[in-house]
């Protein structure tokens, strides 16, 4: 499902989904179509959605990549309880801890991780430069 | 490249090889096989990724849980074939230290 932006040089695609495996092939498929230019875009998207399917019990979720010359920006709106994965501290622990990995990984490879709640919906912006 | 695996059994050493992309999908289809290797008590486990071109966290899980097992059962576990887009994300997540990984 795609939108063209009316901007030349930004593009927009969208995709809505259930939170839940079964729909993992149609998220991988959309990642690898739209993060082409970065393949760390892809871990980015899965593991954030990784994270609405364990935490937020959301029934649907609706996945915007935005692409520009220079940044790609993939934006996660569920309509889960308020899980803000910006303020999750993971332990620092010299133990395999099984929970906060995926943060972990956001955190260090994305550009900036925002989040906000609105009308009931959990909005969480992940940028990367390109 | 589709997630494979291949479990091969000698005597009490098992070896686990894994290729293609190990993402929140395939690492909930590979739980189950590593709940069998465990469950069989292997005295030495060699974990082949010599092939693995992806992992997500959900992927780190099951070396987790492979790695705690054997620590439990007294076994020992080798990581074999790392390459580079793993090794970066093994690094990234402290798990390199943790595995005691060169």
């Amino acid at each position: 499902m795609t939108k063209p932006n009316t901007n030349i040089n930004h593009h927009s695609s969208f995709l809505t989904m259930e939170p839940k495996l079964e729909e993992w092939p149609r998220l991988l498929a959309f990642a690898e179509d739209e993060c082409q230019l970065d393949p760390t875009a892809t871990l980015l998207l899965e593991e954030a959605m990784a994270n609405v399917v364990r935490h937020s019990g959301a029934t649907k979720v609706t996945l915007e990549i935005e692409q520009s010359e220079n940044k790609i920006n993939i934006i996660i709106i569920d309509d889960g309880c308020c899980f803000d994965p910006t303020a999750y501290q993971p332990k620092e622990s010299e133990e395999l801890e099984i929970g906060g990995q995926g943060i972990r990984l956001m955190r260090a490879m994305s550009d900036s991780l925002t989040y906000k709640r609105e009308n009931q919906k959990n909005i969480l912006t992940i940028s990367k430069l390109l | 490249m589709e997630f494979e695996y291949n479990v091969e059994r000698k005597d009490k050493e098992c070896t686990l090889s894994l290729s293609g992309r190990l993402d929140t999908l395939s690492a909930a289809n590979l739980e189950p096989t590593v709940k069998e290797i465990l469950s069989e008590d292997p005295k030495k486990l060699t974990v082949d990724i010599t092939n693995l071109e992806y992992i997500s966290s959900s992927g780190l899980r099951c070396f987790v849980e492979l790695f705690k097992g054997c620590k439990k059962a007294g076994a020992e576990m080798t990581i074999i074939g790392m390459q580079p887009a793993i090794r970066e994300i093994f690094d990234l997540t402290g798990f390199t230290k943790v595995f005691g990984l060169k």
